[in-house]
């Protein structure tokens, strides 16, 4: 029997960048097969070779046995493959049926036959187990339903090769079992899915094999329950990479940040407090509370009542501007939108907020020649990839951008850093980079206040974890006697057992 | 940067809007075609017309310049916005107080003499404009409500502010219109061109080889100055760093400390200012009063300043050049005989479009053969 998808040899160039080169792979017919590696590896190049958004350069594609000769995303479906998108293509105001027929509706004479539309939706559902109302609106439904019914609409279309870009990316974890679930039943009925990711944990949970790229190569293909998680790291990244934080034992010293019972949008009589040279984590499920807490202790939002205070000043009502003085560092939860001007340079990026300094301008004009040296010594120091002051931060991958932040904030010289997701979407051999930055500054007697969607992070980066359930916190635990069950438990709203 | 990384960046900034121009005079070509008549035809006996003697091309020359001045003021004014993220479509009202308060000045103050009269009334106009675009600012700052609802209404309160005025309390006894008495003879602006014999009366002049009778005036060269003076601003000082970087992306600019308030009030104060300055072109350079049917019809010209500034890309250099294919779109409308002048509005608006559309499918072309992933 021929394998599902063969490619052999494929080469894709673009202006200046080799995104695949001599990419050999194969994914045989019933299998979960994962394509990891980190940004920029070309899978995304390789699948859209595959699925015929780009022709390659060179090399072989097969599907089922029989050679590609056209490439054209209508070419790919004609063969069998369909490809669910990491931002869905769905019209918002359309129903579930109306979504996955578009193109293809049923028709009575002229009319669009939409009783017919729906059960035949109906059925599909039903026969691969992705239960969701045919007849609702995409617009009511959640992020792990509109994503059923992108695969309704691949599966719609007769596809048994389906290609999922990243598709936990944007999923709760309950949603993200869910996803496990509808994919064991995808293979049990024949089909071949093949998974992009680079989220190692999932890798292993749910496919067969794995395929890793490294700067456009192949590494080569392993089983997945054979090899451990730090094997596939060292495969993606090309040198050994711990996945755990090493860190001695913390020295808090006096209070840096103090919070007294804060009550503003969502927060609940909020009391903590961050010490120098600790690192508090707050562990909790996304929307209860954190992002408004981050916002009051960075000066993007007023406090309603109690008290706020950084190095003993009381900053409840106060902007950014006081916060910063009174010396905060952030790494804000949404890159683009809060900590980097995408448009500007990386040097321009790096004295974001501290562009009135005196180093930086005189007489009210920019001083060029101090912010190109500074950006030069922080692109160096901090590893930004490509080592180039004047590319557009839009144009780094995520864990570069990253980086750009974390250079800017700790040049602040702070003595409280606010870090926010430091690590989502990021590089694994970024987030090694960025949780040693993290562990240095508190070891320089920085309070650091950890906010992490990811508990496996906060427990492995704090030294003391508050758990924030509806506002509120709701216990205080010391990382070293932290287990994820009892934190689970915290986090779901339960009682602290002590 | 070298001249390598500089290329494609120039390229991907002057291509569009040469396109656009091609696309449109195409366009132009097949309506002419479509009346039955042969555009090469018209097009040279719009160049018969325009190189009569005794003067030949040149008043034609001047009055492109005539026309492309006020569409740099009011480039200028909508790219200065713009770049903050803002949208001034209020230069019409803008020009209006700013004339206003330019004629009044050169009345007034007739005893200043020249050399504080004429700095005196572009600085009133400019005060006049910035206050006009000030107070959609402040709205959009503090009360959040939309500049653009906000600066198209005041349009309306300006023309009927400025009607009154020059209508009662300050209107000239001896005109037949609504306007104020005549400016001094010393606040006019030297005209660029030559008359053959300097009357009484007349403007002071240059001595360019231009008639005379061509308005194109210093106002010129100050626009021109302005236009270094925005690009300067824009990329060589710090607050036009946080000009831009509230532009692009005001939530990163305020989680970094910037007051994006003070940021947004002082970017329609400046746009408001650059378009009042437009007075000194109308006002102290061309009709040396302030009359307000006058002054409607050139205020107006700030609609196409809207154009000019897209089409210029919002950079100053793409402003000038811009202002002057509008200029010479405009002067060639006069030009024209045999066809309807109409098709110079159909020209014009095609370039926009073909502009518009030109820009976003060669941005979208571009990055498909750039983007690696």
């Amino acid at each position: 029997m021929p394998s599902a998808v063969e490619m052999i040899g494929i080469e894709k160039r673009f202006p200046r960048v080799v995104a695949n080169h001599d990419v050999n792979f194969s994914v045989e017919e019933g299998e979960i097969h994962a394509l990891v590696g980190e940004n920029g590896a070309g899978k995304s190049t390789l699948m859209k070779v595959l699925y015929g958004l780009y022709a390659p350069d060179g090399g072989t594609v097969r599907v089922f046995g029989k050679e590609m000769r056209e490439f054209s995303p209508a070419a790919a479906i004609a063969a069998g493959i369909g490809m669910v998108h990491q931002h869905f293509m769905l019209v918002p105001t359309l129903t579930v049926a109306e979504n996955v027929m578009l193109g293809m509706e049923p028709r009575r004479g002229p009319f669009f036959a939409r009783g017919r539309a729906e059960t035949e939706v109906g059925a599909l559902s039903e026969k691969y187990g992705l239960r969701v109302d045919p007849g609702a609106r995409i617009e009511e439904l959640s992020v792990g339903l509109e994503q059923r019914v992108e695969i309704l609409k691949v599966l719609a279309r007769g596809a048994r090769i389906l290609i999922l870009d990243e598709p936990t990316a944007v999923l709760t974890p309950q949603e993200v079992e869910d996803l496990y679930a509808t994919l064991r039943s995808l293979k049990a009925q024949g089909k071949t899915v093949i998974f992009i990711t680079h989220k190692l944990k999932e890798v292993r949970a749910i496919t067969d094999r794995l395929t890793v790229l490294r700067r456009g190569a192949t590494v080569g293909t392993v089983a997945s329950a054979e090899t451990s998680q730090e094997q596939i790291a060292e495969m993606m990244v090309g040198r050994p990479v711990s996945l755990r934080v090493e860190k001695t034992a913390a020295m808090p010293t006096a209070p840096v940040l103090e919070v007294r019972h804060l009550c503003a949008e969502k927060l609940n009589d909020v009391t903590l407090e961050v010490r120098a040279g600790e690192i508090l984590g707050i562990a909790g499920v996304e929307g209860n509370g954190q992002s408004e807490l981050l916002e009051c202790l960075s000066g993007l939002r007023e406090a309603e009542s109690g008290e706020v205070v950084l190095g003993g000043e009381d900053l409840s009502a106060a902007g950014p501007p006081a916060w910063f003085r009174a010396g905060l560092a952030v790494i804000p939860e949404d890159r683009l939108k809060r900590g980097l001007v995408g448009d500007y340079s990386v040097a321009d990026n790096l004295v974001l907020g501290r562009h009135r300094l005196p180093r930086y301008t005189s007489t009210g004009f920019v001083r060029a020649g101090a912010r190109d040296a500074d950006a030069e010594e922080l692109i160096r120091r901090f590893d930004v990839r490509p080592p180039e002051k004047s590319v557009e931060a839009r144009s780094l991958s995520g864990g570069n951008q990253q980086k750009v932040i974390i250079a800017r904030e700790l040049s602040r010289v702070p003595r409280f850093l606010l870090a926010a997701h430091p690590t989502r979407g990021v590089d694994i051999g970024a987030i090694e980079f960025i949780h040693k930055a993290i562990v240095a500054e508190r070891d320089r007697g920085v309070g650091v206040l950890l906010v992490s969607a990811e508990l496996s992070e906060v427990m492995a980066l704090s030294d003391r974890i508050a758990v924030m359930y509806g506002g509120r916190i709701v216990g205080v635990v010391s990382a070293a006697s932290a287990d994820e069950k009892s934190l689970g438990l915290l986090m779901a709203g339960g009682k602290a057992a002590s | 940067m070298n001249l390598k990384s500089l290329w494609p960046s120039l390229l991907s900034r002057v291509l569009p809007p040469v396109l656009a121009v091609a696309c449109a005079v195409v366009l132009g070509m097949l309506i002419v075609l479509a009346l039955r008549l042969n555009p090469f035809a018209v097009a040279s006996e719009v160049f018969t017309t325009a190189s009569m003697p005794p003067v030949g091309l040149r008043d034609d020359v001047g009055y492109v310049l005539a026309y492309a001045t006020p569409l740099i003021f009011s480039g200028l004014a909508v790219a200065v916005a713009f770049r903050a993220g803002l949208f001034n479509i209020g230069g019409m009202g803008q020009i209006m107080i700013g004339s206003l308060c330019c004629g009044l000045v050169g009345w007034k103050l007739a005893a200043l003499p020249m050399l504080l009269l004429i700095p005196a009334a572009i600085a009133v106009a400019a005060a006049g404009g910035a206050l006009w675009g000030a107070i959609a600012g402040a709205l959009k700052a503090w009360r959040g409500s939309h500049e653009v609802i906000i600066t198209i209404m005041l349009n309306f309160v300006a023309v009927a502010l400025t009607d009154w005025l020059a209508n009662g309390p300050w209107k000239d006894p001896h005109g037949m219109a609504a306007q104020l008495p005549a400016i001094a003879p010393h606040a006019r602006l030297a005209r660029l061109g030559t008359y053959p014999v300097a009357a009484e009366g007349t403007p002071p002049s240059l001595g360019l080889p231009i008639p005379g009778y061509v308005p194109v005036n210093l106002a010129l060269p100050i626009a021109l100055l302005l236009a270094a003076a925005v690009w300067v601003w824009l990329w060589r000082t710090t607050a036009g760093y946080e000009h831009r970087a509230v532009g692009h992306n005001p939530e990163a600019s305020r989680a970094a400390g910037i007051s994006v308030k003070r940021v947004t009030l002082r970017a329609m104060a400046l746009s408001g200012a650059l378009a009042g300055i437009s007075a000194s072109d109308l006002v102290l350079g061309y009709k040396h009063t302030f009359r307000q049917d006058d002054a409607m019809g050139y205020a107006g010209q700030a609609f196409v300043g809207i154009a000019v500034s897209l089409m210029g890309q919002n950079h100053p250099v793409g402003i000038v050049f811009a202002a002057l294919l509008f200029g010479a779109l405009q002067h060639t409308g006069v030009l024209l005989k045999t066809i309807p002048k109409d098709l110079i509005l159909i020209l014009q608006a095609a370039v926009i479009l073909f502009v518009i559309c030109g820009n976003e499918i060669f941005r979208r072309l571009l990055a498909r053969r750039v983007r690696p992933a």
